[in-house]
């Protein structure tokens, strides 16, 4: 475990002004402080971890006109919203382009307004389409940010007095939110409607009005400042979020807590008995009396750090990896504390998901990051038509200004874009003593000779009562087999394993970031195929289930013996099983369409077209479709590079496209060719091109003189195509020959 | 959130005679389109103790603006000496710059002005009543107090 203080972190120029609030980015990119001089700070993350690092603040914004309380990321991680006593709420996204001197361009891109006085904590919800406000004016405010709207949702008043912290749980499905009233209102987040309300929560000094509450990742508790144990023993609840009564307390603190904020991961710990392995939750409690300590869910002694500032500890934000927790103050500095593994080891997601899953039976909702922060700056600037400053004085003896327009300057350009994360990698040097586990007695303190102080790393006692974890963890998979369903690109169809006992995979609908639907299997999904109209899923134990694109089962599981290849257009759905075997199903009508066997053909992909006929590929390359009447496969292009003969002389590689989009360079193929052609565009269907082709097969016809074939190209065409005999017709009177042919 | 960003204000005349007429170099940026004007406003305290001796120096407009980045420069006459209470007119006091937009102000930059003879005689020795001519004018231009004030900008495009 390390400790420091980078002195490249503060706001102000003179005087380092209070910071209020701090966040990590999801991406460990980049985290934002707010301060009390109403600027909002983007600095680069990287410059936590390596110390080469040169490019540290990336921007400030001064947008606001009032200290900035609150600044949270929007967990898609491209946007963050801000909030300020100022009464604004700004959301912040990045741009391309220069006009100011930050290395990366952030503007306010929406302010929300609708508070009447300070707003003080700010809370996504998970999957980003909510915003939640507490603000001074007692209300707690939901902003609907779908899409690009953002307007006040719902506005909850419950609250006596100011609300100071509002937070949502894991699954979205309760808000809390806490105020200087000493009460904790728990509201439903499908009506909006107060759930409980616990009331032991607050300690008594109301100028104090910085506290900031958690959910834990497992969304089993909830811990939140708490009252007063005893003189300078103030205590941090833990609430059940079952019934959200107080479970235990963290006690220690020498002042009121003022901040929790939860790890996003859980840790597997060891217990002390060596006996299992248990998945723990940490959070971080900050106070007024500067210092920070680091519980999981079972300790009885956390890891303090004390006199960590001068002033109370504003905020805390925790990395995404569980590694780095970041603190801000009113002092005007921020603390850094990286962690190696004293709080256990970081379980994965996929285990995590998991283990969420024994809990609920349904994992959490998770918005789609999007890893490129930089979009193409759409915009086009709209330069002055001057290049002077102009002036005219106006007839009210006012003066008018045209001033002169600067190009945007590129001061040292825009931050290179998709910076790749590295994972932090922990470095320990020779002068730090690790701590060997939590549960060790007191360490000796620690002198870093980096660091510009002395860390006194003790241990506050604490009476809490263990809580007890016996699930076990399963091994998860997770694998990713995805089909792409609609034509713009954006409708995907998702499968993921999760070998659990019960569970075997889900499969999902996503549009873009939303999750449309999800659905959970019994069976191991192997192959997927989807249209606009519906989504089929084979499994490996040899069922399909037909889904319609709604997410509702449509169709029973079906027992397949196998399947090599599915694939789906429209309502029809075409299955190539190992045994050469095509059946071809309309899912609309239920019946099965075409049933054939694909012998001596050896496939190397199958497709389905809206009128259900199935095409195949070979290995060798030749593609064939089948022709329902016939029977048959028909080959309806030629593998590779053939040759025909033109004129005897000269063999000329056939085109291997299907439709040549220069069909003039048929002048130079021969007949046959484009006989072959001819025939395929017909059996295919493809009429546009079809009467073209005819028209220029019928032009070569007479440049070769060649009356026998003319005659038979007409004599079909009277009889199937009237129109395009019309057509013909008139071609051959301009070229005189209709008589020749005496029809 | 303004829509209206000041970035950097110059002063360019510095220090110079009494009589001088004040420039400013004014850098903003203009983070939304407005299609009103914006007024600059120049206004000399004449006086620490009393609003009524405020002057007016001049007044700009600028617009419609669009989104960018943009640069001008602001010359208004030097202060009218008469309007000024003799005893004020030598020593400290200050030259504001203001912007409004639709008639509330929302930026303002006040800047010390000291008024100082430059003969040693007179400096020792204060006419009674003032000689504009002999008067250096500087304006302590790293000392700025700049307010900024939350005003109702067009709601159409960012709500």
């Amino acid at each position: 475990m390390w400790i420091e203080k980078p002195e490249w972190i503060y706001h102000g120029e003179k005087r380092h002004m209070p910071i209020l609030s701090i966040d990590i980015q999801p991406l460990m990119e980049r985290f934002i402080t707010g301060a009390m001089d109403s600027t909002i700070c983007v600095w680069n993350f990287k410059g936590l971890i390596d110390t080469e690092e040169k490019e540290l603040k990336l921007a400030t914004l001064s947008q606001h006109c009032g200290p900035v309380n609150c600044v949270r990321w929007n967990p898609n991680t491209q946007t963050f919203a801000s909030g300020s006593d100022d009464k604004l709420i700004i959301i912040w996204e990045q741009k391309e382009g220069g006009l100011s001197d930050n290395l990366e361009e952030w503007r306010g891109v929406f302010t929300l307004q609708g508070h009447l006085s300070d707003v003080k904590d700010l809370n996504w919800s998970k999957t980003g389409k909510y915003l939640a406000s507490g603000s001074i004016d007692n209300k707690v405010i939901i902003w609907n940010v779908e899409g690009r709207q953002f307007y006040p949702y719902q506005i909850l008043s419950g609250h006596e007095s100011y609300v100071s912290a509002v937070a949502f749980d894991p699954f979205d499905k309760y808000l809390v939110s806490l105020g200087e009233d000493k009460k904790l209102i728990i509201w439903n987040t499908k009506d909006w409607k107060q759930i409980k309300i616990y009331d032991q929560a607050l300690s008594h000094n109301a100028s104090q009005v910085l506290k900031r509450l958690a959910f834990t990742p497992d969304a089993r508790n909830l811990v939140l400042p708490g009252p007063k144990k005893s003189n300078y023993k103030y205590m941090a609840s833990v609430l059940n979020t079952e019934n959200f009564e107080a479970e235990k307390y963290f006690i220690g603190h020498l002042q009121p807590v003022s901040v929790v904020a939860a790890s996003p991961v859980l840790y597997k710990v060891e217990k002390t008995d060596k006996s299992e392995k248990t998945l723990q939750w940490a959070v971080a409690i900050g106070g007024f009396d500067s210092t920070i300590s680091i519980w999981r869910n079972e300790d009885t002694k956390p890891i303090a750090i004390r006199d960590l500032f001068s002033c109370a500890v504003s905020d805390l934000s925790w990395s995404t990896d569980g590694k780095i927790v970041l603190g801000c103050s009113n002092d005007g500095s921020v603390a850094v504390i990286y962690l190696a593994n004293e709080l256990g080891d970081v379980v994965s997601q996929r285990e995590m998901h998991s283990f969420m899953f024994e809990l609920y039976s349904e994992i959490p909702p998770e918005p789609v990051i999007q890893h490129t922060l930089r979009k193409p700056f759409a915009k086009k600037l709209e330069p002055q038509p001057m290049n002077e400053q102009k002036e005219i004085r106006l007839q009210n003896g006012k003066r008018r200004i045209q001033p002169v327009f600067l190009s945007t300057p590129t001061s040292s350009g825009p931050q290179n874009p998709n910076q790749t994360y590295k994972p932090y990698i922990p470095v320990s040097t020779s002068n730090i003593t690790i701590m060997s586990s939590p549960n060790a007695p007191s360490l000796p303190s620690v002198d870093i000779n980096k660091f510009s102080f002395k860390v006194n790393l003790s241990r506050i006692l604490c009476n809490s009562e263990p809580h007890n974890y016996s699930e076990s963890i399963c091994p998860v998979n997770l694998l990713h087999v995805s089909k792409l369903i609609s034509t713009s690109g954006d409708i995907v169809l998702e499968a993921m394993i999760l070998e659990m006992n019960h569970v075997r995979s889900a499969i999902r609908l996503r549009k873009g970031n939303k999750q449309l639907w999800i659905n959970y299997l019994q069976h191991t999904v192997q192959i997927l195929a989807g249209s606009q109209y519906f989504a089929a899923v084979y499994t490996e134990e040899g069922y399909l289930y037909c889904y319609t694109i709604g997410g509702i089962q449509a169709l029973p599981e079906m027992k397949i013996t196998s399947c090599k290849f599915m694939e789906s257009s429209g309502h029809y759905l075409g299955i190539l099983s190992k045994e050469h075997a095509l059946y071809v199903y309309n899912l609309e009508e239920r019946k099965e369409v075409i049933r054939c066997k694909t012998d001596d053909i050896e496939v190397k992909s199958l497709s389905i077209n809206e009128e259900g006929v199935p095409k195949i590929e070979s290995k060798t390359g030749e593609f064939f479709v089948f022709d329902q009447s016939m029977s048959l496969w028909m080959r309806i292009k030629n593998s590779g590079l053939e040759y025909y003969k033109a004129d005897g002389w000269n063999p000329q590689p056939l085109s291997t496209d299907l439709v040549t989009s220069d069909l003039d360079s048929y002048m130079q193929i021969s007949i046959s060719q484009v006989e072959t052609q001819l025939l395929r565009l017909k059996f295919l269907g493809y009429k546009e091109e079809y009467s073209y082709t005819v028209k220029k097969y019928v032009n070569m016809l007479i440049d070769a003189h060649d009356v026998y074939k003319l005659i038979d190209i007409t004599q079909s065409l009277k009889s199937t195509n009237k129109v395009l005999f019309e057509e013909v017709s008139k071609i051959l009177e301009s070229h005189d020959i209709l008589n020749k042919l005496m029809i | 959130m303004a829509a209206i960003n000041v970035t950097n204000v110059r002063v360019l005349n510095n220090p110079t005679s009494f009589l001088e007429s004040f420039r400013f170099e004014i850098t903003f940026e203009c983070l939304t389109p407005l299609q009103e004007d914006i007024e600059w406003k120049i206004i000399y305290v004449g006086s620490s103790n009393d609003a009524k001796y405020d002057q007016v120096l001049d007044s700009a407009l600028i617009g419609p603006l669009q989104y960018g980045a943009m640069r001008f420069i602001f010359e208004a006459p030097g202060p009218d000496i008469s309007k000024i209470p003799v005893d004020e007119v030598v020593g400290i006091t200050a030259v504001i710059l203001t912007c409004s937009y639709k008639d509330h102000e929302f930026y303002r930059i006040g800047y010390y002005v000291n008024n100082q003879y430059t003969e040693p005689e007179l400096m020792e020795n204060l006419p009674s009543t003032p000689i504009p001519e002999k008067i250096q004018r500087s304006i302590l231009e790293d000392r700025p107090r700049i307010s900024k004030f939350p005003i109702e900008w067009t709601n159409s495009k960012t709500n």
